[in-house]
């Protein structure tokens, strides 16, 4: 029997499972993909970007989306559409596959309600916790993920004990120059945006290679702070940590009431059945699956889903979104000598901009949002497809073609913002479970009604607006913006609220179950609202935050189930 | 996790979009009956007669899409894209609806045609397909057809396309490293 079994090596699994390896309990981590090495890593857009090849077959596991058709919920499985809602299945989960843009939590988010009070429609409450608890722990993260980036001084910047990252940024693109006078010209403050990516070599890591494919891909330097590099390296050397790659777990199983005995799980590849016995178990598994997991494990205790008391489980689902735009820079915009520098492949623009993050309307003060800017991606097939038709919609071959390619990969650079607003909580945004539908284990798949709060949709306008004129100012052509109700399915919170008030949530402030004390879920479905950034960072560091109340109360609660 | 624009590339590259519906196509392709379920359609049949007719036709419009006789892009015959076509549809990973889906469109296109496709003239083969891209089945398989042809270009040689790099080579365009020792990660 294992002190400990996480279920998810994804950015919060992995977290967990080193703090509390190192702390010298036994730890299982169970991961349902295969165990893919630095080594084992290339730039293969098919591979990667193209086919399921880190993810899983659309037939074979898959998940059903209703969206909101003209007035009526329409139902459709992933694999009608292709949409898939996996994310990287792979020891270390999607966090192989980030490009590691780093956010902090403003201290404002935590205290969305009290702050800029209610909006009709939308379940805003406060987190339990400050800012001020989870600051050592972005802090610690920025140490042991290895986060680089030069610290300016801003207004909303969210405070921070010290002042240097642990590492120097990353290597910029010149057109950073063009970007940074283009802002300053707008009155804006250009910052430089964190990476969880190593600029120098760092122990066993090495520094970044520049690419020029780091979204999407493994990284095969090491630099990249994933959870497989970052954590389950590490964790695997102190002797205390099991990894269990190629495993899915179908259910918990409880022994009691107020205690999970085992893990009921399957070998992915032979499809042999095991049970993973433990005193205490972690769940993260990716907020929408870590809810289908315990919605899964309904029992005569809990017939409606383990630790689902509060009738809350898979309510309130959020993503990481808003908006984007993008736009060419090419040699009519664009000196001769800065063209040619902007064409250097590998190098990253890692800019962002935080002064929309508190917006005034009306004499009254509006939660905004961060916007990030980045080259497109430079997938050739993503790049070419992406520019196969014609303004009027015919598709292109032959010399029209040639035309249209020859500008995209030789003529031009596209430059890409994204903008960050909080996906306001809602009753029409949620994860069930579909009894009538299963997967190839024989499990429920997970139902996700997705949809957005229109006031999501008005901020995420107006901040690409003003997004928008900075594209200008850099003298970009042909700019295209998109804001939509279209969630992103690799950035996923919500579903396992955590709250002081058992009746109103399903975890309490350490993301332990009200219901059930040997059992914890440490993923992004904690978060009661998500902020205006992507959420890697925050989930690094309260898994960590997490791990750490296991790490000093596990004896009493492993006793006490 | 990954960013919105990893997010794009998913979502918009694979053509996929959360209005496209692939089984409303399969749907309304009663003909699809003659290739049996679209999940369970297996790679051997690749080799029946029926598919190598039906892979002949696309064969041909990439050979139009990518005619001889470019300023910088390579022809469809230097590139292998039909090597890569075969063999990328014949691998597991291949999406089996859009498998169906590219099969029954040469079956109509051809159907269109009346005679064989690569047997007529540049002229009449553009208006062909200028008019089968005017039903939106026909646009769909157009475009699906266009994304192997630009992965048979663009992709690391060890799939069988972009022989000798000529397709990188031509664009000038430098690939990530390290690049792929096995197709699909050797799944």
């Amino acid at each position: 029997m294992y002190d400990v079994a996480v279920i998810g090596s994804g950015a919060a699994g992995g977290a967990v499972a080193y703090l509390l390896a190192d702390a010298g309990l036994k730890t299982a981590l169970v991961e349902k993909g295969p165990w893919m090495k630095r080594g084992d890593f290339s730039k293969d857009e098919i591979a990667y970007c193209r086919r399921d090849i880190v993810t899983p077959n659309l037939f074979e596991e898959y998940h059903v989306i209703e969206e909101l058709s003209e007035g009526r919920w329409v139902q459709r499985p992933t694999y009608e559409t292709g949409w898939s809602f996996w994310n990287g299945n792979i020891v270390g989960g999607s966090s192989n596959l980030m490009s590691g843009m780093f956010h902090r939590m403003h201290p404002d988010d935590f205290r969305l309600l009290e702050r800029y009070g209610p909006i009709e429609g939308a379940n805003i409450v406060d987190w339990p916790i400050s800012y001020e608890e989870l600051e050592p722990y972005y802090d610690r993260v920025e140490e042991l993920v290895g986060i680089s980036g030069t610290f300016r001084e801003h207004p909303l910047e969210p405070p921070r004990k010290r002042k240097k990252f642990p590492q120097p940024a990353t290597r910029e693109n010149r057109i950073t120059e063009l970007f940074d006078i283009s802002c300053r010209r707008r009155g804006l403050t250009p910052l430089v945006t964190p990476r969880a990516i190593l600029s120098e070599r760092r122990g066993g890591r090495n520094g970044c290679y520049y690419s020029n494919f780091c979204g999407s891909y493994g990284c095969s330097s090491g630099a990249k702070g994933s959870s497989r590099e970052a954590f389950i390296e590490p964790a695997l050397k102190t002797g205390n940590l099991t990894l269990i790659d190629n495993t899915f777990v179908k259910r918990l199983v409880t022994s009691s009431k107020r205690s999970v005995g085992y893990a009921d799980a399957v070998d992915s590849r032979s499809g042999r059945e095991v049970k993973i016995r433990a005193k205490l178990f972690v769940v993260a598994a990716q907020a929408h699956e870590s809810v289908r997991l315990l919605f899964n494990s309904a029992n005569s205790h809990y017939p409606d889903g383990l630790a689902n008391s509060s009738g809350e489980l898979g309510k309130n689902l959020i993503f990481s979104a808003g908006g984007w735009g993008e736009a060419d820079l090419d040699r009519k915009s664009l000196s001769k000598e800065m063209f040619d520098a902007m064409m250097e492949p590998g190098l990253f623009v890692n800019r962002s901009i935080l002064d929309w993050y508190r917006l005034k309307e009306g004499g009254r003060s509006l939660k905004g949002a961060l916007v990030e800017f980045m080259f497109g991606h430079q997938n050739f097939i993503r790049r070419a497809a992406m520019s196969k038709y014609s303004k009027d919609g015919k598709l292109l071959w032959g010399e029209e073609l040639e035309k249209v390619l020859r500008y995209r990969f030789t003529q031009s650079k596209r430059i890409r913002f994204e903008v960050f607003n909080d996906w306001l909580p809602t009753d029409e945004c949620r994860i069930t479970i579909d009894p009538t539908r299963k997967d190839r284990f024989g499990m429920p798949v997970g139902k996700l009604r997705v949809n957005s709060h229109p006031y999501d949709l008005k901020l995420a306008r107006k901040v690409a607006q003003k997004a928008e004129a900075v594209l200008k100012e850099m003298g970009a052509r042909n700019i295209v913006t998109s804001v939509s109700s279209t969630p992103p399915q690799n950035l996923i919170a919500g579903g396992c609220r955590f709250g002081d008030d058992p009746s109103k949530s399903v975890l309490n402030r350490h993301c332990q179950s009200h219901d059930i004390p040997n059992l914890f879920v440490a993923d992004a479905s904690f978060m009661p609202t998500g902020g205006s950034v992507p959420y890697t960072w925050t989930i690094y560091a309260n898994a960590l935050r997490v791990a750490e109340y296991i790490k000093k109360e596990f004896s009493c609660i492993s006793a006490r189930s | 996790m990954l960013t919105l624009s990893t997010v794009h590339v998913h979502c918009t590259i694979k053509g996929y979009s959360t209005v496209m519906n692939r089984r409303e196509f399969i749907g309304t392709a009663a003909s699809l009956a003659a290739f049996g379920s679209s999940v369970s359609l297996s790679a051997e049949r690749l080799e029946s007669e029926k598919h190598e007719s039906a892979l002949d036709v696309i064969f041909s419009v990439q050979r139009h899409f990518f005619p001889k006789g470019l300023a910088t892009m390579p022809d469809a015959d230097t590139f292998n894209a039909a090597r890569y076509t075969k063999e990328a549809l014949e691998h597991k990973s291949f999406d089996p609806d859009i498998r169906a889906i590219l099969f029954e469109g040469a079956k109509r296109l051809q159907g269109m045609a009346g005679e064989s496709i690569s047997k007529l003239t540049y002229k009449k083969r553009e208006r062909l397909l200028r008019k089968f891209e005017e039903d939106r089945f026909g646009s769909y398989w157009l475009s699906q057809v266009m994304n192997l042809t630009l992965e048979a270009l663009l992709s690391d040689p060890i799939y069988g396309g972009n022989v000798d790099e000529t397709g990188w080579r031509s664009f000038g365009l430098k690939p990530g490293l390290p690049r792929p020792k096995k197709r699909y990660c050797g799944v």
